[in-house]
């Protein structure tokens, strides 16, 4: 029974290495992000349900299937976005890379979230010494 | 008076059908692991009702309704952070117990279309964790379904339904968002039950390492072990959540392709990047072969020491797959679509 466990928690373990690593860029010829700046919380008195969005990306009403061309026509649309202006460098966008990080003590609700997790440990510790009905 | 309200409690829901026997091995590890997929799936659809409630599936406001969420709502990074590790832990789950079931020959007569239903399952699961993915339409969400709709214009007619052509004018997000709270978990509902329906049927498989013992304790008894092993999943995904955050990025940027998809997709990622194909066969292929399983080895032998072909063709497979995820989680993708 002892070694079922240990390989199941192995395996869990390594998984978690695993989903950790930080994600990297996908193509080393493009453009790498900068340093990532910590995320802004939008204005309090913002109403995320107001009709006139002010945040909204002007792409963001793009068809998606300019993603649907082939690959070569992806590429020729590419090299003309990118083409002839000497200035283009510095003015392709920035993507601030998403990675795990660690979760603030100053988050909302922490110290109740906690509350919660060491309840949920603690009453798996008590059914495991109890073990009613096993 | 305890023992006489419980003893009340039972006639009336009938609680005394479920103290049939089962397999004393039923309270082990190994054969618990559906047990945990089942309670990670349970968190899964609780948190994800939570979730709703402030999830917007409108493309320009998607990405800023988590954002919201994680920053200004009491316990909203703790509720997506839930959501999130179950869909980890759940993802590690499922395989554990599919491989137990392959190398404890699980899956032989009378018990093939068990694993059928159970293949089905995974796909619904595979198709959960995407959609739930592209959900929060950061960068790493929109590369996810640009190369998913590359794929769908591939498949023709069939690929049809999977694109913006199929509704035009409804938003794709709205689209996915409808599969991943409705259809899929719908669909995985009826799965499940069915495939404990099944397990009930046929009753759970002898050890191959002791087919002979009639050991068996009552099925009340496997419920409180699973209770157990739950609290204990409960806990570990909080813990996650309490300490690691899920990633967020931001809205995203339009003919970029900068990031990774999670680990669970990234074999296929690598994948990409020997031979771009392999997107649309791979899938089918795994599928074809998954299915294959119980009508491919149908000899009587249940025991991994007695089934040297299965145990290699295991080996080669996971080691395949462990080192696609390696390789595309740690190198540098120099291939763009």
């Amino acid at each position: 029974m002892q070694k079922p466990f240990a390989v199941i928690a192995c395996v869990i373990a390594a998984s978690l290495f695993l989903m950790l690593s930080p994600a990297h860029a996908h193509g080393d010829h493009r453009d790498q992000p900068a340093s990532p700046e910590p995320a802004q919380a939008p204005d309090a008195t913002e109403n995320i349900y107001s009709a006139e969005d002010k945040t909204a990306s002007p792409d963001a009403d793009l068809p998606l299937s300019r993603m649907d061309m082939a690959p070569d026509e992806h590429m020729e649309h590419k090299e003309m976005k990118t083409g002839h202006d000497e200035h283009a460098d510095h003015k392709m966008p920035q993507v601030k890379m998403a990675t795990h990080e660690r979760v603030s003590t100053s988050q909302k609700g922490y110290g109740l979230a906690a509350g919660i997790t060491i309840l949920a440990g603690l009453v798996f510790c008590a059914l495991s010494i109890i073990r009613p009905n096993e | 008076m305890l023992n006489g309200i419980c003893e009340l409690i039972k006639d009336r829901l009938g609680i005394h059908l479920l103290e049939y026997e089962v397999p004393k091995h039923s309270n082990s590890l190994p054969y618990s692991l559906g047990g945990m997929t089942l309670s990670a799936f349970a968190i899964l659809v609780v948190s994800g009702m939570l979730l709703a409630q402030f999830f917007v599936p409108d493309p320009a406001r998607a990405n800023q309704s988590l954002h919201y969420l994680v920053d200004q709502v009491y316990l909203g990074w703790f509720l997506r952070g839930v959501h999130f590790w179950s869909g980890e832990v759940l993802s590690v789950t499922i395989v554990l117990h599919m491989l137990r079931i392959y190398i404890t020959a699980s899956y032989k007569k009378p018990r093939e279309v068990n694993w059928l239903v159970g293949v089905g399952l995974l796909l619904i699961m595979v198709n959960l964790m995407f959609t739930g993915t592209v959900l929060k339409w950061d960068q790493e969400a929109y590369e996810a379904l640009g190369h998913f709709l590359w794929v769908a214009g591939k498949l023709g007619i069939a690929g049809l339904p999977l694109t913006e052509e199929f509704a035009k004018g409804v938003p794709l997000l709205s689209r996915i968002y409808m599969a991943h709270i409705s259809m899929l978990p719908i669909i995985a509902i009826l799965l499940t039950g069915l495939h404990l329906f099944f397990i009930k049927y046929h009753k759970l498989s002898s050890q191959p390492a002791n087919p002979a013992s009639v050991a068996t304790i009552k099925f009340t008894q496997h419920m409180a072990y699973l209770r157990r092993i739950g609290a204990g999943i409960f806990a570990l995904i909080c813990l996650l959540a309490l300490l690691i955050a899920p990633p967020l990025g931001d809205q995203p940027v339009l003919g970029l392709e900068v990031t990774k998809p999670p680990w669970q997709f990234v074999w296929i990622f690598a994948l990409e990047n020997i031979w771009v194909p392999f997107l649309i066969i791979a899938p089918p292929l795994i599928i074809a072969l998954l299915v294959s399983v119980p009508f491919l080895d149908r000899g009587e032998e249940l025991h991994w020491k007695k089934r040297p072909i299965a145990m290699t063709l295991l080996a080669i497979t996971v080691l395949v797959f462990v080192g696609l995820i390696l390789w595309g989680k740690f190198t540098t993708m120099t291939h763009s679509m």
